[in-house]
Parts: C-alpha cells; structure tokens; sequence
C-alpha cells in the first residue's frame, strides 16, 4: 500500500531534517516535500502502521505499545526548584511515526480571538508570565482552515465559536448517550451544548474511511484510517513526493553547528544505537515542548554554553500542561461509552469566564468515559465503593455501561519556574540527561479547575445522574499536553522563535510543537499546534525561495 | 477454524459492508488476520501449565486473587485464570516485577501466620478468615507493629517482623494484578472466555453501530418525531 519512498545518504545534505514525525512534524514533511524540498524525519519511535495496531488495553495503556517507555527513557519531576527531582512518569507522548496524534483523542477546538490576546485583555496574573502572541486569531484562521480540509474535521458551528472563513468539511459524528446527555442537562441549566470538534472522519474522505465506532480510540491508533493523524492524513501524501524518507528508530541526541554559528545538521542514534550524522541544510525540531527544548539544552557548545538557541534563557521555561476539573456520574440506563469516539458534544459557555468571577481564563467541558475494562476497574467507581470482593464486583458489573465523567479542559498560567531541564544525575538508555519536570499549578489555574469541577457536578445532576462525585485534583505530576517552553515573540530576550518559526540565534533552526505556543489555550492544543505548523512551512518556503536558507534549494515542484 | 470462528469472522466481515470504502476493502483483509491470529494464539494456549510459581505459590496467589474478585453468581478471578495471566506475565513482560510479587506473598503468609498461627498457607485458610487477612494486609503501614509493641496477634514475639512492610502498597499491587488478569484481551492468557468482559457487559467489535446506548437512542427518537426525515 505504500508508496516507494525516498532514500538519502547522511552524508548527503538534505534541505531539511526534521526531528519529530507527530502533529507538527508530519505537516511539515507534507508541506516541505511537495513544496519540493529534500527532507528526512527522524522518528525517536518504531514505524507502526495501520496494520500493526491492536485492541490491546494491557500493551496500549500499561505496556506503552506507541507512547514513551518511561523503562528506557526515565522521568524525573518535583514541585519547586528547590527540591531534588525524583525519577517518576512525568510526560507522556506518542513514539511512533504520527507522534501524539496517532494516540490522541481528536478533539479539535480552535483557539479563539482571546487566548491570542489574554495578556492586554485580561492584564498581568501575579506569579505568572502572562503575554500576548506576536500573532492573532486572524493570522492564523486560514491555517485553522486548512487543518479541517486538509486533515478532515468533523463538527458544526456552535454560538462561541471564532469566526470561520469556510464551514467544517464534514458533519459533527453519530452522536452518543453522553453527547444526548450533555445535550440534556446543559439545556436544563440554560447553556448551549453543540457538536464537537473531532479529527475523526464522520464520512469518507479522500480516500480515507469513515470511523467504524471501534471505541478503540483514544491511546490507539485507529486501524482505518478515520482519526485523522498524520500517519493517515499527512505522512502518505509526504512518501508519495519521493522526497520525503521517514526514518523510525532515530533517537536525535544533538543538532551541530559550524564555526558561523549555523545548523550543519543533526546526530541521532539508529535502532543498534549507532551515532550516525545526517547533514541538513536547515534543521526543523518538532519534538513537542519538552523533546524540543531537552534537544537544545543538549545541544550546548563552547559557542553555546548555555544551549542551543537559548541566548534568552527561556529554553524550557514557561512549561505549560492544562488543567483539568473532573467530577463522575452513573446513570440508570447503559449508555455504552465504550463504543466510538469518545467525546460528540462540548459546552463552551465558559471558554471565557466573567471577569466578575474573580477568575482568570476559562475552558470547556464534554461527558466521556475514557476508561476501558482494566481502567475502569482500577479507578472508575465513587470513592465510598469497596475496592474488592464481593460488592466491589457486582458495582462494577451494574456501572462500567453506565458511568461517565464530566471534563472541564481549562487554562495553564506560564510559570517560568515550571520547565524542561536536563537531570543532573539520571541518566536514559542512551546515556543522555533525562528530562527534568519542575511543576507547580498556579492557584489561579487551580482555582478554575475548581470552578469547572463544580460545574461539571451540576451537569451531570442536571442530566439525571443517579449519583454524582467529584474527582479530586491534587497538584499535576504528569505532563501529556506540553506547551510553552520555546515560545514565539518578536523580541530575542524575551523569546526564543520568531513568527517564522525561526529561532532568534540561528538562522536555519526552526522549531515548531507545543513549544511554540504563548499560552495554553483552554486545553485541547493540537488543532493550533498543526495550524501553526502549515504556516510554519508556508514562512520557510518563503524564506527559502527568497534565497535566505543558504543551501535550501527547491527542486521543480513534481508530486 | 471451527464454526463460531468462522460466524464470527462472517458477521465482522458483513457488519462492515455498509461502511467500507475502497481503502478499508483493501485494508481489510490484513487487519482481519492479524486479529485472527490473536484469537489462533489463545486456542493455541490451552492446557495452561505454569513456569513461574510453584505449586503453593500458585495455590496463594489464586486464592488472594478469587478474594480479591470473588466467584459469586457469575464466574470470578478462579474461572477466568487469572493465576495463570500472572505466572505468565512474570515469565514475559513483568519480569522487573518478580521481586515485589514473591515479596508481597512472603507478606501474605506471614500475616496468615500472625492470625491464625494454625494456618497451614494462606490458601488453605477458609474464606472468611482469608479475607481478614487480606484485610489485615491493607491496612498495614510500615513500622506498626513496632509501635506501642502490639503485634498483630496480641503477642509480642513477633513485634518488628513486619516493620518493613507497607501493607497497603502490597496488597495495591495484588488487586492491580488481579484486575489486570480479569479484564485483559484473553490472549494474554487471563480473561479466559472474555468472562471479565461478560461481567461488564463489554462487548468488543472490530465497529459498532449507533445508536450507543440507551440515552442516544431516545434521543434519535425524540429527534425523529420532533423533526421528520432529517438527521439527528
């Protein structure tokens, strides 16, 4: 099924290395190769496809089939920079040719006007460094665009939404008892549910199949084709060019530089961890937020002593994972959450909380049961449920059809102490630094969580729970959406891209993931890391043909 | 292949024809074998032997596991094999977890001892008296027994033996193991019969069609009456 992809030699300069084959990456190699550049991605992860996925909750939640294997690449995370790190799971992510967005659960929300401009909307948060993007909502809707037509977004307008330039290529998907139940409880209360935003293809489309309501979905991939990641949507059309080699198995350990300063390429360890150097014209990380600035913390040199492209300091900083407030409910009748996609309807009433709250930020809500058999068992019942024997067997018998959580998806605060550094002492099976966590939530994003734990309880009453409890949220400790830590700006000392993607200190370094991002959104980030990583390519092709990427030489555009 | 693997393979195949576009038709055959497979290699198991318990430590470890998930009306860890999930887990996967496992049973049986200093093993203690143990275990922290000299029993010359043990951390790992074994895909040896997913009403399937669930499906229908002939 696949087309015959290109081969490079390391020894040949491709125009562009891409270290990172997930949201960002896939787009990028998608855009850079048609545009008709030479690229290589390197892909810390195996290449798995479509046939190679399992309905296997033991190997894809616990066994982590294609996420990072916290075995060989350990964590370590405390609270506060003073306190000493201590190895636990700390981030999670997708590692397998398609990244996060093979294992991601596909809800697809814009950004709106506001998260682009909560700084001067909203003014400063103490503790936080709080700013503004050097962008807008308008600079980046055509893109937002593109992602629905070009990834296949399934959903309909809803009264908060942003303006669109062009409606959602696809119908909102077959809704489900939580979507009907939302639906149910939100009108109650006066709010204003509507179908939600989901990369899953309600439809075929283009060549595509339309979802087959597996249930299967979140934390695996999807054996169709109908979640709309890249290994379905973006990878395919980048092998067909025959400029684009996806290589698995390529740990990037170091971009290098030359004496001027400027990116000669990348060294990585292949699948028998032999170090091997891919010479590049101009290097692209999309490694997400915390690969990203771990990669050019250890890419440090007597040029760059404090890291690659770090001459601000902000190389890690301002990390960002979301909030969440959570409460849980069992009904009277099955609802069978299991099956399909796992979330059809959303409430965005409160994407924008009143000022007179006293609250800053905001975010949305859905119902969903994202827990499969061993999950549930483990986690899913009230807490004054038995946790074994008898009546711990016969709750989970009565509820596993009829329970479901209410998610508030809510805002992270940029923290600068909250940040991506390398361990001083543990050390991954490659003998390199493991990525350090420091986090604490700001009281502030806290205190949101809270606010969208309460509504959420009010929710499920309103939708006729039979018992209703809320999910406690004790401090974050693991990362899954990692934002911040490279952020985009226009000035040097207080950023570390520019709106080219384009790092301020070296030229033909560009970075794009969730580290780009100024701020957080309202806790579903993917649709806005993709939008930003099709104009990303549309600003290098530019630059490129202007001639000021050096070697970076487009051939005749073919594919 | 025998006759319900063949109705099975049947009904996934039709169930699929309203759905399938030209890629999936050409997909499809190559994800089917793949499940398959999976469904070949559980025939292919039985008879279950064990490699990594002996007798006795099988004979424990099924017995905290069938407290844990007892056999009431409907079949338990015991009937769905959960021992031998384990015992396989700790040969492949689970290896790192080898330690932890014969320590916690180690613990078991001491605690069974403290109890009902009679006690043979902790499987041979009658039901009633197993879960008092198990119980006994959760509850544990480290250093109790050595606090205010009172063991377990009320005597004190075993005071101290158990000082290293934290009794909720052992017995949250025995419970996590039984879960693991019941409702995982019974091709990794535990599950047997889907009997963990039977209790749960879990109904895997390569797709599912709508509606859902009892919620979505009244709402269809309300959906229909309030607005003839257009999609919900």
């Amino acid at each position: 099924m696949r087309a015959a992809t290109a081969k490079f030699s390391p020894s040949e300069a491709v125009d562009f290395a891409i270290v990172g084959s997930g949201a960002a990456g896939g787009v990028m190699a998608r855009e850079l190769s048609r545009a008709g550049f030479r690229v290589v991605v390197l892909e810390q992860g195996p290449d798995v496809r479509e046939k190679d996925f399992q309905h296997n909750e033991l190997k894809y939640i616990f066994q982590s089939a294609i996420s990072n294997d916290w075995k060989i690449e350990p964590n370590t995370f405390r609270h506060t920079e003073s306190e000493k790190a201590r190895v636990q799971p700390a981030l999670l992510y997708g590692r397998c040719v398609g990244g996060s967005s093979v294992h991601f659960t596909g809800n697809f929300w814009r950004f709106h006007e506001i998260d682009f401009l909560e700084r001067s909307t909203v003014g400063p948060v103490a503790g936080a460094a709080l700013a503004d993007w050097p962008i807008t909502y308008a600079d980046l809707e055509p893109y937002y665009t593109k992602v629905d037509w070009e990834i296949g977004v399934s959903g309909a307008p809803g009264p908060f939404d942003p303006w669109r330039s062009k409606p959602y290529p696809l119908p909102p998907l077959e809704i489900k008892s939580s979507g009907a139940l939302l639906e149910r409880g939100a009108r109650k209360l006066g709010w204003h549910p509507q179908p939600a935003p989901m990369a899953i293809l309600s439809r075929d489309y283009r060549g595509r199949n339309a979802c087959v309501h597996c249930g299967y979905c979140e934390s695996f991939g999807c054996e169709v084709g109908a979640k709309s990641s890249v290994l379905a949507a973006m990878i395919p059309d980048a092998e067909k060019t025959g400029r684009c080699e996806i290589r698995a198995n390529s740990y990037v350990r170091e971009i290098s530089t030359d004496a001027a300063g400027r990116a000669t390429g990348v060294i990585y360890f292949d699948a028998q961890k032999r170090e091997i150097f891919q010479k590049a014209n101009a290097v692209v990380l999309c490694a997400n937020g915390a690969m990203t600035p771990r990669l050019l913390l250890l890419s440090k040199s007597s040029r760059f002593p404090g890291g690659l492209a770090n001459s601000s300091g902000l190389v890690g900083k301002y990390l960002m994972f979301n909030g969440a407030g959570l409460a849980s409910g069992q009904f009277e009748y099955p609802l069978n959450e299991y099956k399909s996609a796992v979330v059809t309807r959303v409430l965005f009433d409160f994407y924008r909380l009143d000022p007179k709250l006293g609250l800053y930020g905001g975010g949305g809500i859905d119902l969903r049961l994202d827990m499969l058999p061993i999950v549930f068992a483990l986690a899913g019942l009230p807490p004054d449920a038995p946790r074994w024997g008898a009546e711990f067997k016969a709750q989970l018998a009565q509820n596993f059809t009829r329970s479901v959580n209410s998610f508030g998806h809510t805002t992270s605060l940029p923290v600068e102490t909250n940040s991506i550094s390398l361990d001083p002492d543990v050390k991954d099976a490659w003998g390199l630094p493991a990525p350090r966590v420091t986090y604490k939530d700001h009281p502030e994003d806290l205190k949101t969580a809270k606010f969208f734990q309460d509504r959420g309880l009010e929710l499920l009453r309103a939708a006729g729970a039979r018992k209703v409890w809320p999910i406690p949220f004790p401090e974050q400790q693991m990362g899954v959406h990692l934002l911040g830590t490279c952020r985009m700006g226009n000035d040097p000392k207080t950023s570390v891209i520019n709106t080219d993607h384009r790092t301020h200190d070296v030229p033909n370094l560009f970075l794009c993931d969730g580290s780009s991002l100024v701020t957080g959104g309202r806790g579903q980030p993917t649709m806005t890391i993709q939008a930003l990583a099709f104009r990303a390519a549309d600003r290098m092709i530019a630059l490129a043909k202007r001639g000021e990427l050096g070697a970076v030489r487009a051939a005749t555009r073919k594919g | 292949m025998n006759s319900s693997e063949f109705s099975r393979r049947d009904f996934l195949m039709r169930s699929l024809t309203g759905v399938s576009a030209a890629w999936l038709t050409a997909q499809w055959p190559e994800i089917l074998a793949a499940h398959e497979h999976a469904r070949q290699a559980v025939a292919s198991v039985a008879p279950p032997k064990l490699e990594f318990f002996t007798t006795a430590q099988a004979a424990d470890v099924e017995a905290i596991c069938a407290a844990i998930i007892p056999t009431t009306d409907t079949p338990g860890a015991r009937e769905a094999g959960v021992v031998y999930f384990l015992d396989r887990g700790l040969m492949t996967f689970g290896q790192d977890q080898r330690e932890p496992f014969i320590a916690g049973l180690g613990a078991v049986t001491e605690v069974s001892k403290q109890l009902f200093p009679a006690a043979a093993s902790f499987a041979a203690l009658p039901a009633a008296q197993q879960v008092e143990v198990l119980k006994t275990l959760e509850a544990m922290k480290p250093g109790e027994t050595d606090k205010g000299g009172a063991s377990l029993n009320g005597k004190n010359e075993t005071a101290g033996k158990l000082t290293e043990i934290d009794g909720a951390q052992v017995f949250g790992m025995f419970r996590f193991a039984t879960i693991l074994g019941f409702f995982s895909n019974p091709e990794d040896g535990g599950n047997r019969d889907g009997l963990g997913w039977k209790l749960l009403d879990f109904k895997p399937s390569m797709a599912h069609f709508p509606p859902f669930g009892y919620y979505d499906k009244q709402y269809r229908e309300q959906h229909a009456a309030a607005h003839p002939g257009k999609k919900p």
